[in-house]
């Protein structure tokens, strides 16, 4: 089972709570298209796009896992559905994409029969963009333990 | 909209569809039901074969309404001041 480790250190290079506070459990990410896309595109002889790389911010709030729309848009991925967003401000329709998450640290995949298409545009700490949110769907295949007082997360997928 | 036409087709034919393909995903292009399938994936799959890299719908028949949440997302808390 691979596990990523996250920590956070203060500028004296101390364990300490404010970096994960303040960037929250993210882990480095590149988004995909889905393996069917590319098997398609081959048959076809057009150009696979390059993923593209961010971060995942671990949302435990969200039901789904989620990506930037116009990530996966310029990856050349078409949406195959509607959702419907419930929140306490309301609800909101969020397209639905196929998608492929890799997580290069830990060499390890994730491949999404459909994720949320969201705006996360300007989210993120410093030079971490986030990109996508790694929700109760692939968490319920995991075991996270966040360690707030210490700075540090560990993620076993 | 984007999708539009096929989820207009899906409301349409629900009655139909929760008959005949309850928890399964049914595949839909503009007014058309192309298929259904055990999981998305091979939905989507034989998307990409019958209609190309264009949109298309993948849709599970279930009873009720399926709705999603991400409070933190959508109350703009990813990334609040404290």
């Amino acid at each position: 089972m691979p596990i990523y480790d996250g920590e956070f250190r203060t500028q004296t290079g101390q364990p300490g709570p404010g970096g994960l506070l303040q960037a929250g459990p993210v882990l480095p990410l590149e988004i995909a298209i889905p393996s069917a896309l590319s098997k398609f595109l081959s048959t076809q002889n057009q150009q696979i796009p390059a993923p593209r790389s961010g971060f995942a911010l671990i949302d435990t709030g969200a039901t789904r896992s989620c990506v930037d729309s116009q990530v996966i848009s310029s990856l050349g991925v078409n949406s195959i559905g509607v959702t419907t967003l419930g929140t306490a401000k309301g609800r909101s329709q969020h397209y639905l994409y196929p998608a492929k998450f890799r997580f290069p640290a830990i060499k390890f995949e994730v491949e999404f029969g459909s994720v949320v298409g969201v705006d996360l545009s300007g989210q993120g700490a410093g030079n971490m963009q986030i990109i996508a949110l790694i929700g109760r769907d692939v968490l319920s295949r995991c075991i996270l333990i966040y360690h707030g007082t210490k700075g540090s997360f560990s993620l076993a997928l | 909209m984007e999708l539009e036409k096929e989820l207009e087709f899906f409301k349409s034919q629900y009655k139909e569809l929760i008959a005949h393909y309850e928890n399964q995903f049914v595949l839909i292009e503009g007014s058309r039901l192309l298929g259904s399938f055990t999981t998305d994936s091979e939905a989507y799959e034989a998307g990409l074969e019958q209609v190309g890299n264009k949109p298309f719908l993948i849709k599970k028949v279930i009873k009720g309404k399926d709705i999603d949440q991400a409070p933190a997302l959508m109350l703009g808390l990813l990334n609040a001041d404290l």
